[in-house]
């Protein structure tokens, strides 16, 4: 019978030629009946809920917790979901910078570079969210995080340094957490999953609520006057992740074998509007049955 | 009877399950138009992040090496999972389909492993990606 569960490896063990056994159980099972079943990990069914959001003492729902996307969220990584026909209205320049995205640049985040905001809410991989009175820290999957200070009263600076997450100002209103984000990088940027661009004019506004125990929401507004004629919206729900479930070190650089070897751009876009192998030629044929 | 190497077949898989859950597009680095199939002896196996790697030694016809690198999914990914550690040894025969790298590298991505002659691993087309 297998069995799961058992220690975790530690990541730094590589095991070399001389190195006793490894293996891993029961897992076959996911493999064989469920092709989707492995990315459950980090994607979760939606869930109804009745239970009220927490709060934190000073009276602001809690927004903390492991967040994992739904199936729901289609196409996933597409900043243009919300939209018709997944259109998203590039100016011309907004259209060469496309181009140039999908013809000269390698994914950002393949290079261990972050993929900013609003990318992180575009994404397929769950983050975390920890909640205090003066500042809220949103945790992502590949290590890295931003750091929103909490308070009505700040304003954006003069000349702010241009970052990956930008300058990031928050306030609540009312159960609403809104995060005002301007002062954003112009190279190395993807806005999203498929190579769509952003300039360093962009300006993202966020509203974030806890509706129930169980979901966190987003509003993102997204402004871009150099490469998008107006402003347009993403809206995405997130359900709790299981007790236990928490982000874990994901050090990017560590053995990014792939950097030496990816091509420009996302690779295909699909009909469906996610990116990924669209046609896919014939493997050899199966080996036959070795009989046991 | 006993199920050896459910780790690399797990680590495949997760690898090829879902582009947008991995930290590059497989479709930007590997040909969907270049499907192979390597034979050959499990000769490293790397436990790293973003991605872990299970490399092969191919013999050609006239005997020459090379190391065939398969990409799996990171290790936090995983142990998610509850791995538990079983029986798998280096040296073991696998043979591996999938697509090759775009740049003629030897980097796959798999979608069928065969361990000692037994399939242990298969992502079917149209699955996943």
């Amino acid at each position: 019978m297998l069995r799961l569960g058992g220690a975790r490896t530690p990541a730094s063990r590589v095991p070399t030629h001389g190195d006793a056994t490894w293996a891993f159980a029961a897992l076959l099972l996911f493999a064989f009946n469920s092709p989707g079943a492995l990315a459950q990990g980090l994607t979760a069914p939606d869930v109804k809920s009745s239970r009220p959001a927490p709060r934190t003492a000073d009276g602001h729902p809690d927004l903390s917790g492991y967040w994992k996307g739904t199936r729901d969220t289609k196409p996933v990584g597409n900043i243009a979901k919300d939209l018709p026909g997944l259109k998203l209205p590039l100016t011309p320049a907004g259209e060469a910078a496309l181009k140039h995205n999908l013809t000269a640049t390698i994914d950002p985040e393949s290079l261990c570079i972050p993929g900013g905001i609003p990318r992180h809410n575009a994404s397929a991989l769950p983050f975390e969210v920890l909640e205090g009175p003066k500042k809220v820290a949103f945790l992502y999957w590949y290590t890295y995080f931003r750091l929103i200070p909490v308070d009505a009263q700040r304003k954006h600076t003069e000349d702010p340094e241009p970052s990956f997450f930008g300058e990031e100002l928050g306030r609540w209103e009312g159960d609403t957490l809104v995060i005002d984000s301007i002062a954003f990088k112009d190279t190395q940027v993807w806005i999203d999953e498929n190579a769509n661009p952003h300039s360093d004019a962009l300006h993202v506004v966020e509203r974030w609520t806890r509706p129930d125990y169980d979901h966190i929401h987003v509003e993102t507004l997204i402004e871009d006057k150099k490469f998008y004629s107006k402003p347009f919206t993403y809206s995405r729900t997130w359900v709790l992740g299981k007790p236990g479930e928490e982000l874990r070190e994901y050090a990017c650089s560590e053995n990014n074998v792939d950097r030496d070897h990816l091509q420009f751009g996302p690779g295909p876009i699909r009909p469906d509007g996610t990116r990924g192998f669209d046609t896919l030629a014939p493997l050899p044929p199966p080996l036959p049955e070795k009989k046991e | 009877m006993k199920l050896s190497l459910i780790f690399l077949a797990l680590g495949l898989s997760l690898a090829t399950v879902g582009s947008a859950l991995a930290h590059h597009s497989f479709a930007a680095e590997f040909d969907g138009n270049k499907p192979i199939r390597i034979q050959g002896t499990l000769s490293k196996i790397e436990w790293t992040n973003p991605h872990s790697w299970f490399w092969v030694d191919v013999k050609d016809d006239a005997g020459n090496t090379a190391t065939w690198g398969c990409e799996g999914a990171s290790p936090s990914v995983l142990t998610r999972k509850g791995f538990q550690k079983g029986e798998a040894k280096l040296g073991d025969q696998l043979v591996v389909d999938g697509y090759a790298a775009k740049d003629g590298s030897h980097l796959m991505n798999s979608r069928r492993i065969y361990l000692n002659g037994k399939l242990i691993f298969e992502q079917t087309e149209g699955d996943g990606q």
